[in-house]
């Protein structure tokens, strides 16, 4: 009894309504207090949720980066090993949507995602720790104080005088060949236009 | 419409953005089997060629001999060479020896210099004064700002008959910065208005740009002039031969090259400093500084595209065989905001038009009336 009346007034917040608030709290915090961190996170704004037979279904609105494979990293982010076993992508005709089968509560690992009426934004976060210019045999190690620069601004710091031009991506002087791992930003085919692009896995090889 | 006004101006770039989406969304199978189909055409040239020259005789030979080996130089030093090192071929795995940066160019310039001069500075700075290196090709005068010296008076015999029949043989000078020192010493202002390196800073840089011009000049001479007579003579045939068909093919292979590349620019009005943020600017300045003009198909090819100027700066990295079409658009894109889209209805038109500006900016500014 004594329990009921002291819980009572906590469970007037419901859970969700805490913990939107503890999210977009730390989110307004990564923003402003941590700007570096912004180029290795990928946003992707949950625009609902929707309980079926099979689970319950976050849809969301993919921004320009979202791909499935970094949708993996949001997922072992966010929901943690157990739950990204069965975790599902699919792909309607008016966006995109993973689901989670069988859950039917969103307390998820980290209690970082929460089920909300309302639209919130969930952080991806994609380590890039090293980059490595093939040709020059040169590599760089990414952290704070380097993980909001582009691929030529990396390179200059690796200590290599990298071919560059217009830095817009116009001219094509910079462009380096993908050999391993991924990258964000400009690219066309294998061709990176390392003045436009990041690194966005744990290892990039670059040649050229 | 004039860019001019700052919603036409992004309207002018979102059209010319356009078609840069278009064909690189339509990258594939048609450029990798063009690119292929040239280099197989090259070598055929190549084989029949040097054939020819090796084991025919007579002057009728030598004639075909010529003219095949210097389709293949030709195609080898534009339409592949050129054009890889722009980096057009860089987005197919299935190419890695078309990759800018792998690529082996079968003419006498160092890759890596010419790379960083001709993509990341002529093509930035187009016609901009002092930093635009294409504007001198060493010491030419080609706009009344530069300061005039006694040098300049012989300019045009000097190109035409100099440096011309060997100007693959001095790009390395222009790229590798080895001209700051001639204008230094010889021109009374120096190197004033002139587009200038910092190579010549370090003298570690300095050592090493050496040994490149060297290793690229050494490698086509090695070939040209002493590998293959030496193969002809040693096989029983005439060295002096192959020795001359080869030296004439060199030599009408620059002459193609220094007509190509020069008829192509010029345009009298001078850049002001690019400022690439401003894409509609930068977009306008290429298409204003470049001049194309009509050519046959197979002129089109010799000159490796370079006859669809305009479009070769606004797209340096879009393949070149789709310069025409492309051209279409632009040349539409132009018409509707008012942009000026030089064009000459054919080579010769081009060739007269520059060389009348290398004639007149022979002479100082106040006697050239």
């Amino acid at each position: 009894m004594l329990n009921r009346l002291i819980s009572y007034p906590f469970s007037f917040f419901s859970r969700s309504a805490i913990h939107t608030l503890c999210f977009n709290t730390y989110n307004v915090f990564t923003r402003t207090l941590f700007p570096m961190f912004w180029c290795f996170e990928t946003q992707i704004l949950i625009t609902g949720t929707n309980k079926s037979k099979e689970g319950i279904s976050y849809s969301f609105i993919p921004n320009q980066f979202w791909d499935e494979k970094s949708a993996s990293g949001f997922i072992d982010l966010e929901v943690g090993i157990e739950e990204k076993e069965r975790i599902r992508f699919e792909q309607n005709g008016k966006g995109y949507y993973f689901i989670l089968p069988g859950s039917t509560d969103i307390n998820l690992v980290n209690n970082q995602i929460c089920k909300v009426d309302g639209p919130f934004q969930a952080l991806l976060k994609v380590d890039a720790s090293t980059v490595y210019f093939k040709r020059f045999n040169k590599e760089v190690i990414i952290d704070n104080k380097n993980n909001r620069k582009t691929i030529l601004e990396l390179a200059e710091e690796a200590g290599i005088n990298p071919e560059k031009g217009c830095e817009r991506g116009l001219c094509g002087t910079c462009k380096m060949v993908l050999h391993e791992g991924e990258v964000k930003g400009k690219t066309v085919g294998v061709a990176v236009y390392c003045c436009q692009s990041f690194p966005s896995s744990n290892r990039v090889v670059l040649g050229g | 419409m004039d860019i001019a006004n700052e919603k036409n101006a992004k309207h002018f770039v979102s059209r010319i953005d356009q078609v840069r989406r278009n064909h690189q969304a339509n990258f594939g199978h048609r450029d990798i089997s063009y690119i292929k189909k040239i280099r197989t055409r090259s070598r055929s040239y190549e084989v029949l060629g040097r054939s020819l020259l090796w084991g025919g005789h007579g002057p009728i030979s030598f004639f075909f001999g010529v003219i095949t080996l210097f389709l293949h130089r030709n195609l080898e030093a534009v339409e592949i060479g050129h054009n890889c090192l722009h980096g057009q071929y860089d987005s197919f795995e299935e190419l890695p020896e078309f990759h800018s940066r792998n690529f082996r160019w079968k003419a006498p310039i160092d890759e890596e210099g010419w790379r960083r001069e001709h993509n990341g500075i002529h093509h930035v700075q187009t016609n901009v004064y002092g930093i635009d290196p294409d504007l001198n090709h060493g010491f030419l005068r080609t706009n009344s700002t530069l300061p005039w010296n006694k040098w300049h008076y012989f300019q045009v015999p000097l190109y035409l008959f100099y440096f011309y029949p060997q100007i693959m043989y001095k790009f390395n000078a222009q790229n590798l910065g080895f001209n700051e020192g001639f204008r230094a010493s010889q021109f009374p202002d120096g190197n004033s208005g002139y587009a200038q390196y910092p190579y010549e800073k370090n003298p570690a840089d300095r050592k090493n740009v050496v040994s490149r011009n060297l290793i690229s000049i050494s490698r086509i001479l090695a070939k040209e002039y002493v590998c293959f007579p030496l193969l002809a003579f040693l096989t029983g045939f005439s060295a002096m031969r192959v020795l001359a068909g080869n030296f004439i093919v060199d030599v009408l292979n620059n002459y193609w090259m220094a007509f190509t590349l020069q008829s192509s620019h010029f345009t009298q009005d001078l850049q002001s400093f690019q400022d690439t943020k401003k894409k509609s600017v930068w977009y306008k300045c290429q298409v204003e500084s470049s001049i194309n003009f009509e050519a046959s198909k197979l002129i089109t090819l010799m000159c490796g595209h370079v006859n669809y100027q305009v479009e070769h700066h606004l797209f340096p990295d879009i393949p070149s065989h789709r310069y025409p079409e492309i051209s279409v658009e632009v040349k539409d894109i132009c018409r509707e905001f008012n942009i000026k889209y030089n064009s000459h209805s054919n080579w010769g038109v081009a060739i007269f038009n520059y060389l009348k500006v290398f004639v007149k900016y022979s002479f100082p500014n106040d006697r050239r009336a």
